[in-house]
């Protein structure tokens, strides 16, 4: 039962997105009814003003608002998010964006956490005061070089200058898996850089608290080696800290991988939801923001479980 | 000044921050021309007139720095403060009282946080027009959540100690403890978190000039000229250099900041300093506070 | 019927103007002859070109997506027109193998055999006939409808035998310069997913599409016409960012840069054995908000001719490329220092006249509004160049950016912008867009005070431009429409420049049309 909590409160903040977000979508300017149906010279102002009526009528606009979200709730629980003006189903549409994101996103975890906990670990030995004191303002530095810059940088120096990589474009993997990996490596780069650096430094934050407990001032009094006691008891005490991290971190890539997407011309979710809000695309703004959320809020329900499962303190309370 | 003395990270940063605060003071002493007046051909080179060229349209590039900082750094500042009162305020009042407040609070960081960070900026610009003001609306909301929790936590925390305890048991009510107790033991991380988050609502803020989300023409701001810059890096590589300069330098000297003052909480031992783990520690307090957004 | 301003129909100029439609000029000395260059070699087959466009594209349907330039760009190569233009403004046959018109409101297609689709199916007279109503349909708008003839004036498209064609119109009128627009789809093709599946008569076929990266196509070897086309391959990368532009360029992952701006240009220019190939004029100018607000003042309006620091903004925003003039009507664009028809000197750019004037008007310092797109376009560098030449005239401007939506929506469908916004489009003028602008005031419950006799006599010249009786009369009503928006001040300064791609220099062939557009189906690699 303890498990099951979180998923609950997970569809709640789901909701509470989804009726933000359908608030903040009807505010916006510029009538999409008016928009479809565009200047039309030829009708009088008259003849206009019902085509757009009838737009509205057709799109469910004249509704009260939150009636149209009422509707939009039920259709989308059934699976069917809209169609877009072009003809396609919203759903597809953000579902094949956000796997490239998610692709990102996951990648970009993959590569930060096994590095910034190499880091971490060899930071916090004894006689690597140095290496701990330089890798944490490195980490700093490559934290706080605008990631855009950073981006068109890698651009001009690997693509143009140097030849070695594509300025941009996306493949599929799986029809030509060399080529997608040739593309996925400079947006990678320029992600895992400021990921790594936040880790490192909560990892050696966390590791250094681990160091000073009375329980690792046991295992050293122990006879353990400093490798052991590194290892084996700080760094799993360490861990479970990391995992709240994570959550947040994963949250910043889904949203923030959006200036990358751009640079790189990576067709990930963030493109989308731009996209989206300048043609007031309403359905497809509002299934991308859901995806986004969604993905979020599941890996932190994740998180949470995890930890609830891991840490015996928790699972008593 | 003892807290300064000693603390090398707080020396260098603050000694990073100082000039362009004083830019954004008074630029029009600094400035030598308009930050908007076309005064020489565009790209004109680095000279005595014009210390660092001009730009794509023939104005200064040094006046449009100085004049940036204003801007810039009143968007950080701003939002991060606000955000910092907003959620300190609304934080230490919930995980004082707890109860349903408190959860509900939780809750709704939850939410706040789950937004996509670049959505409600795009919102808000859609809706009101590119501006500043609204640059740091979107960011305040950005962050308030991450004061929010963390002064939750703390407050949490700290309301089982003893001399809150005592507090209580003489009568005192929830408002007096709050202001007399809490608030001055969070204090010292709170700082810490303002000048981390103040760091992350630059980029932040950077990023969405980039995005074309932030001032408007021709007001500038550096993200707008990293940016501008941009379309120009093969005729003219050097142009873009300085804005960034000035982003990295701003936020180093932030981040800096932030870590001097926390070695400055722990020597001094306030009970504030003893609280777990919701304490930022360096690029760590995105915990707290939120990380990088966008 | 003769064509009457070099193929030009006056219903197409109804439809200039608006951001990157279509149109035809006259010859234009901006355009340096001979883009492509003759021929060095007869056309090889083979060989691939990544062609970069300055938007991206999350859809291509070609009903409701490639309404703008650079969509159509990709339409050119998968779906075929019924005519298409030369560099001499005649019409050269696609679709339609031939055309006549028995009347004033008949025009008769024939329409060419041995068509096949991309899947195959022959092109039938009920695919032309549903396409041209389709492109007409009221209700269900296709994304060019703006290129389509005006409700009141179509009537309709019916097939009259397997080859044939008849289209009636209610009104007298010219389509076949129209005929360049409306691109011929299967029957029916709502019921086909054009977004997944494209499916058109054109030199090139689907292959992939990465939304929001590129569009690739390849040949289609059943093509109509003859060995085109040559190119194995073809795709467009979307590049909406100049710098994007610029370094997939210089990397080598985009062979041909279309349509690229006066900033980017110098970075690119002869690099990598690239040469440059001139197509079409770009034309831009600021319309002013006449209803209300600051400038519904004719003097005010008037007196903001001479306030446009035109030299600067040459000389820093277009790179000293484009030509400025003062006429926007002129059939011809190079009316520098021609006779105003306006009457009175030729405005040029003079802070203390504007601010006397404006003096005179009582509006001192006057307060102005400055519409732009938040899309890359010159504007973006003209905006604050003008913004310092009115602080000169005593005028404080603020630059507004906008989404093309919000532009658009502004400016055309609430007509409420403030100030000036600032319009855009290929020649020739769009003066009939802003005569119609002028016009619709007469549309409003409180419109402006014109002049005793204006708006009727602006009427009478508008109406008689579009149904002219014979040339004579055509031209009159022409010239007096000017002369009233020019007294009016109507539109601002304009500026027009010369489009320009970048290509390798070892493509030839690109059709290159005076519009801007481009069809890469003789396009080969020497």
């Amino acid at each position: 039962m303890r498990l099951l909590t979180p998923f609950l409160s997970l569809v709640g903040v789901l909701l509470a997105i989804a009726m933000i977000t359908f608030a903040i979508a009807t505010a916006l300017p510029g009538d999409t009814a008016e928009i479809r149906v565009g200047k039309r010279d030829d009708l009088t102002s008259g003849q206009r003003a019902e085509l757009v009526a009838a737009e509205r009528e057709r799109l469910g606009l004249d509704q009260p608002v939150p009636w149209q979200f009422v509707i939009w709730l039920e259709k989308a629980v059934q699976g069917d998010l809209g169609v877009q003006e072009g003809g396609g189903s919203v759903g597809k549409a953000v579902l094949e964006r956000i796997i490239p994101s998610l692709e990102l996103a996951f990648l970009t975890l993959a590569v930060s956490l096994p590095l910034a906990a190499l880091l971490a670990l060899r930071s916090v030995r004894r006689g690597k005061r140095v290496f701990s004191v330089v890798a944490g303002q490195l980490s700093t530095v490559g934290f706080v070089v605008p990631q855009f810059w950073l981006g068109i940088l890698f651009v001009i120096f690997f693509a143009v200058l140097l030849g070695w990589l594509p300025a941009s474009g996306y493949e599929s993997f799986r029809e030509l898996p060399v080529e997608h990996v040739r593309r996925v490596i400079m947006p990678l780069i320029t992600l895992v850089i400021p990921t790594t650096a936040v880790f490192f430094h909560f990892m050696r934050q966390s590791l250094r608290e681990a160091l000073g407990t009375q329980y690792i001032r046991t295992a050293r009094a122990k006879g353990l080696s400093e490798t052991a006691v590194l290892y084996q008891h700080a760094f799993p005490n360490a861990l479970l800290p990391s995992l709240t991290v994570l959550g947040v971190q994963f949250g910043q890539l889904l949203g923030g991988v959006v200036v990358v997407e751009r640079i790189f011309n990576w067709p990930g979710v963030g493109g989308l939801l731009i996209y989206s809000v300048e043609r007031q695309d309403f359905s497809t703004l509002i299934a991308c923001v859901m995806a986004i959320a969604a993905a979020y809020v599941l890996m932190s329900t994740l998180i949470e479980v995890a930890y609830r499962m891991v840490d015996p303190r928790i699972r008593r309370a | 000044m003892s807290w300064l003395r000693h603390n090398i990270r707080l020396q260098i940063g603050l000694l990073l921050l100082a000039p362009f605060a004083i830019a954004a003071l008074i630029p029009g002493v600094i400035a030598p021309y308009s930050p908007t007046d076309l005064v020489d051909v565009p790209f004109a080179a680095p000279s005595g007139d014009y210390w660092l060229g001009t730009d794509e349209l023939g104005r200064d590039v040094l006046s449009r720095l100085v004049y940036a900082a204003r801007t810039d750094l009143k968007i950080s500042l701003g939002a991060t403060l606000i955000a910092a009162v907003i959620g300190v305020s609304i934080g230490l009042l919930t995980g004082y009282r707890g109860g349903a407040a408190s959860a509900v609070a939780l809750r709704v960081t939850d939410v706040m946080l789950a937004f996509p960070s670049i959505l409600l900026a795009l919102f808000l610009v859609a809706v009101i027009g590119p501006s500043d003001t609204i640059v740091m609306l979107a960011l305040m909301i950005l962050y308030i959540p991450g004061f929010l929790r963390f002064a939750r936590g703390m407050a949490m925390s700290l309301r089982e100690r003893a001399f809150v305890e005592a507090s209580v048991i003489s009568g005192a009510g929830s408002r007096y403890v709050i202001w007399r107790h809490l608030l001055p033991n969070a204090i010292g991380p709170l700082l810490v978190g303002i000048s981390l988050t103040a760091a992350y609502t630059l980029l932040a803020a950077a990023t969405l000039s980039y995005l074309g989300l932030g001032t408007p023409p021709p007001a500038p701001s550096w993200g707008g000229m990293l940016q501008a810059s941009f379309n120009y890096v093969f005729q003219d590589w050097r142009y873009g250099i300085w804005p960034g300069l000035c982003i990295v330098t701003v936020a180093l000297g932030y981040m800096l900041v932030s870590e001097g003052i926390e070695v400055a909480v722990q020597r001094s031992g306030s009970a504030g300093a003893a609280v777990g783990s919701v304490e930022p520690t360096g690029l760590s307090g995105s915990t707290a506070t939120g990380g990088q957004a966008t | 019927m003769e064509e009457f301003i070099h193929g030009l129909s006056r219903l197409e100029l109804l439809k200039r103007g608006a951001l990157g439609a279509a149109a035809i000029g006259g010859a234009d000395a901006l355009l340096r002859a001979g883009g492509a260059g003759a021929a060095v070699s007869a056309p090889k087959p083979g060989g691939k070109l990544v062609v970069g466009i300055g938007q991206s594209f999350e859809d291509i349907n070609v009903l409701t997506a490639f309404g703008y330039r650079w969509g159509q760009l990709m339409a050119y190569a998968m779906y075929d027109t019924l005519v298409k233009y030369d560099k001499n403004g005649r019409a050269v046959p696609l679709l339609a193998r031939s055309w006549s018109t028995p009347n004033a409101k008949t025009t008769l297609v024939k329409i060419r055999q041995g068509v096949k689709f991309h899947n195959g199916d022959p092109l039938r007279v009920e695919d032309v006939v549903w396409s041209l109503n389709r492109i007409h349909d009221p209700v269900k708008p296709a994304s060019n409808n703006f290129l389509a003839l005006p409700k009141d004036i179509w009537g309709k498209a019916v097939k009259v035998d397997n080859q044939t064609l008849r289209i009636t119109t209610k009104k007298p009128a010219r389509m076949i310069e129209s005929f360049r627009f409306w691109f011929i789809m299967p029957e029916n093709a709502d019921d086909l997913n054009l977004g997944e599946q494209p499916i058109g008569t054109g030199p090139f076929q689907y292959k992939n599409f990465v939304k929001g990266d590129r569009l690739d196509l390849e040949r289609f070897p059943d093509y109509w016409n003859g060995s085109r086309p040559y190119l194995n391959e073809l795709t467009f990368r979307f590049l909406a960012d100049e710098a994007a532009q610029v370094a997939n360029f210089l990397s080598g992952d985009v062979d041909y840069l279309h349509d690229i701006s006066v900033a980017t240009l110098p970075q690119v220019d002869g690099k990598r054995n690239s040469k440059l190939i001139p197509s079409g004029l770009f034309f831009q100018w600021w319309q002013p908000q006449m209803y209300f607000g600051p400038l519904k003042d004719v003097r005010v309006r008037q007196a903001l001719q001479w306030a446009f620091d035109k030299p600067t903004d040459n000389r820093v925003a277009w790179g000293g490329r484009a030509v400025p003039t003062w006429n926007p009507l002129e059939r011809s664009p190079y009316s520098i220092g021609k006779a105003w028809p306006g009457g009175g000197p030729v405005p040029k750019y003079d802070p203390e006249r504007a601010k006397s004037m404006l003096a005179a008007a009582g509006a001192s310092n006057l307060k102005l509004n400055m519409m732009i797109l938040k899309d890359p376009g010159p504007w973006t560098r003209e905006a604050p160049v003008l913004q310092q030449g009115f602080k000169k005239a005593g005028i404080n401007a603020n630059i507004q950016v906008l989404p093309a939506a919000q532009w658009f929506d502004r400016l055309y469908t609430k007509r409420n912008h403030e100030g000036i916004a600032v319009n855009a489009g290929s020649l020739p003028f769009p003066w009939a867009l802003i005569a119609n602008y002028m016009m619709k005031a007469t549309l409003l419950k409180n419109p402006p005070k014109y002049p005793k006799g204006a708006i009727p006599a602006l009427e009478a010249a508008y109406n008689t431009a579009f149904s002219p009786k014979n040339e004579a009369q055509y031209s009159a009503s022409l010239k007096a429409v000017q002369r009233l928006m020019l007294s009016q001040a109507a539109a601002f300064h304009t500026m027009i420049a010369s489009n320009q791609n970048v290509a390798p220099k070892r493509l030839m062939g690109v059709d290159s049309t005076l519009i801007g557009d481009q069809r890469f189906d003789g396009a080969y690699l020497a």
